[in-house]
């Protein structure tokens, strides 16, 4: 994070970070329509339990 | 006969959705207005009897943005600016117009000034941190102690600014940096830095309040400011519970600037006193809600449909 | 005000006693550690208390252990000290949730009518499916399933395939659908012939799990081990008040009937000809749903009772309701984990449900 001073920027005090607009948009990606919420996007998430045990994974 | 029930925010606001699952459940009807889809049709009547306006009759949750009114087709004129600035007016008197059933508050947030906060807070006996806003060294160097430690944050807004391929963004609350601080600069706050034991974060809305507290110190990344958050290892969030006279001095302070609905932080010293930092009238609590159970979505819908059948 | 600081637990910071250890669990962090029983009972008797009075308490017999206890307890964040314990209340442990059926596991036979299910479902504002497709040709319904909810803005979300291993289910093509359906939570392609774990790219949903497991049918499901466990807020609630497999789950066997599991056997009618939510509305059909661990016979001795989902299809004594898991090796009174399918008291009732040999 660096103190950002440009010639005529005021913030002098405030640090500012700079995103790449790249970056956000990646991030927004994932989002699905749903009626029921009235026109607005969500964003997927898992459930909070397994819904069922039909396999036991275990790592190699 | 149920009133209508208008729920303004955003298209992605998680929390709003929490709140329309629990008012499906209960059966109640809503209308959704996101301020980065939607457009809504308004209308103010004032005459010498009275004024009235499309949401007088009605109980608004403004959760986050605002009522988008203009037609899709100026959204990008070269005047947007000028037509953003002419709607706020308009925003504010549509507010006003139903103080009881208007819940939150998109003037209260844009309008949200931190020096007449702390003044506020002040006025009805919260502890501030000591605080001066200039903008020369000269004052700044008068006002501050030797081997004390100073923050500096925005006055209302956050830093933003725009460029082709990239923006930049304020990174909050941080120390200052005496040597860096030149002779003249733009109008800034400086506080004192105050130590913390642990943070208070408070969500309300109207006479409910929620409390829950932050255990920052123990990491060093989120000391300052705990909003740079520490995702491998998150700080302690946990309920807590405001006693009394504390509790009381809060709602009195809301009272005060005319808030029904926000976020509130307190730092509680390690002297255990309570140290009133800021409001945002349109805080998040989404976090608050899950890291204590308080199942905070499920209350605000619920007294949204109070209103709703009994108002 | 005293000058004494009193130890506290951070609230999600939750112990649970077993028969010969207990735990303590982290909802926040989502991890566990085990601490023995006289911890278990100083931290659930006297938290509020000061070191001193704790180690008084104790006859001072046991001071240095206690301090042991303590710096460990620091250590991990679990506790802290204040001067203030009744600013600190505990976390309230109730669990409410605004849909009457908040998951389903539908097995996909021939015939099977995905439109009709998937309407079905989503009028019930069931937000979390999994599909289990065994045999079947499986990728071209998946993508008729996704491409269905899509169209629809379903309220269905959160929608996890269990397919077979096949030509049609190599990462590239299983990541392709992700990529283009946000509902994807994750792919489990069983039957493969190594064991594999591809993470999401974006907050763990979209996932896929390649397991040896031989998975032909519903009898493989109800299974328990280590591996299973989870430790977070809703779940660890859930346990307390509701049966933390069947609660709110609605299910389709690969024959069209209508269960609260596809291994269960009480079927509330068919898809054919009865809707989901005239079977959820059957007097029977809720009936397992309140059933906890703690009235579990076994479970209610086990330290991982609240982070642990149960089974009622399969149990110890098919004739009680409120046995054990039949398929959980995991014995409270040895703290050891054994292998279900070859201890010889489990025969009986492996016979009962035929699952030999499978």
């Amino acid at each position: 994070m660096n103190n950002f001073i440009e010639e005529g920027f005021p913030l002098e005090f405030q640090q500012v970070q700079k995103v790449e607009k790249e970056q956000t948009i990646l991030r927004n990606k994932k989002v699905m329509d749903i009626d029921f919420y009235q026109s607005n996007q969500i964003t997927p998430q898992n459930f909070f339990k397994p819904i069922s045990k039909i396999f036991k994974f275990e790592f190699d | 006969m149920n009133k209508n029930l208008i729920i303004i925010s955003e298209r992605n606001d998680k929390s709003t959705n929490n709140v329309l699952e629990w008012l499906d459940y209960y059966d109640i009807d809503f209308e959704r207005k996101n301020v980065d889809s939607d457009r809504s049709d308004f209308c103010i009547r004032i005459s010498t009897q009275e004024t009235t306006t499309s949401v007088s009759d009605c109980i608004v949750w403004n959760r986050r943005g605002y009522m988008s009114l203009l037609p899709t087709h100026l959204k990008k004129s070269e005047w947007i600016g000028y037509l953003k600035k002419e709607q706020f007016p308009v925003l504010a008197t549509l507010e006003k117009s139903n103080p009881k059933n208007y819940i939150g508050s998109y003037v209260h947030e844009l309008e949200n000034n931190k020096l007449n906060n702390l003044q506020a807070a002040a006025k009805v006996g919260l502890e501030i941190p000591k605080t001066i806003v200039t903008n020369n060294k000269q004052d700044l160097l008068n006002f501050v102690e030797v081997n004390k430690k100073y923050i500096t944050k925005s006055l209302v807004y956050s830093p933003f600014l725009e460029k082709k391929d990239c923006y930049y963004k304020g990174n909050g609350t941080i120390v200052v940096d005496f040597e860096k601080v030149s002779e003249y600069f733009a109008p800034s706050l400086i506080q004192e830095y105050i130590d913390k034991e642990i943070e208070i974060r408070i969500f309300f809305i109207l006479d409910n309040f929620y409390a829950m507290a932050i255990f920052s110190q123990n990491d060093l990344k989120t000391q300052i400011d705990f909003r740079n958050y520490n995702d491998v290892s998150p700080n302690r969030c946990v309920p807590f519970e405001l006693e009394a006279t504390t509790l009381a001095k809060i709602k009195e302070f809301v009272s005060l600037i005319g808030c029904n609905s926000g976020s509130i932080d307190l730092i509680l010293t390690p002297e255990n006193k309570f140290v009133f930092l800021e409001i945002n009238p349109m805080g998040q609590y989404h976090w608050l809600s899950e890291s204590c159970n308080y199942y905070v979505d499920k209350h605000i819908a619920e007294l949204l449909i109070e209103k709703v059948v009994y108002e | 005000m005293s000058s004494i600081k009193k130890i506290k637990l951070f609230a999600n910071c939750i112990p649970v006693k077993g028969a010969e250890r207990s735990l303590i669990c982290d909802l926040q962090r989502n991890r566990f550690d085990f601490i023995p029983n006289d911890l278990c009972e100083i931290l659930i008797l006297h938290e509020g208390k000061s070191t001193t009075e704790i180690k008084y308490i104790y006859k001072n017999l046991y001071d240095e252990i206690i301090d042991e206890y303590i710096d460990f307890l620091l250590e991990k964040e679990y506790v802290f000290f204040t001067h203030h314990p009744n600013w600190f209340p505990k976390m309230g442990l109730q669990w409410q949730d605004p849909f009457r059926i908040n998951n389903a596991i539908i097995d996909v036979g021939e015939n099977f009518e995905f439109e009709k299910i998937l309407f079905e479902l989503d009028s019930l504002k069931c937000k979390a499916v999994e599909f289990r497709f065994y045999d079947q040709k499986a990728i071209k319904i998946v993508n008729d399933i996704l491409n269905y909810l899509q169209l629809k803005k379903s309220i269905i979300s959160s929608v996890g395939f269990v397919l077979h291993y096949s030509e049609e289910t190599t990462e590239h093509i299983l990541n392709a659908i992700i990529s283009n359906n946000s509902r994807v939570a994750y792919f489990v392609i069983t039957n493969s012939p190594k064991n594999n774990f591809i993470k999401s790219l974006s907050n763990n949903v979209g996932y896929i799990i390649y397991t040896k497991d031989v998975v032909n049918d519903a009898t493989h499901c109800g299974l328990i081990t280590n591996m299973s466990l989870v430790i977070n807020t809703k779940l660890f609630t859930e346990s307390q008040h509701h049966n933390t497999c069947l609660n709110r789950k609605i299910s389709i066997d690969k024959n069209g009937n209508i269960k609260n599991c596809p291994s269960m056997t009480e079927s509330f009618g068919n898809i054919k000809d009865t809707t989901l939510e005239e079977a959820l509305n059957h007097p029977n059909f809720k009936k397992y749903w309140h059933i906890t661990k703690d009235q579990i016979e076994v479970c209610k001795d086990c330290e991982f009772r609240h982070i642990c989902t149960d089974c009622r299809a399969y149990t110890e004594n098919p004739e009680d309701q409120y046995s054990k898991p039949l398929k959980c090796g995991y014995d409270p009174y040895t703290n050891e984990w054994e292998e279900w399918s070859t201890n010889p008291l489990k025969q009986e009732a492996i016979e009962y449900y035929r699952l030999q040999g499978k």
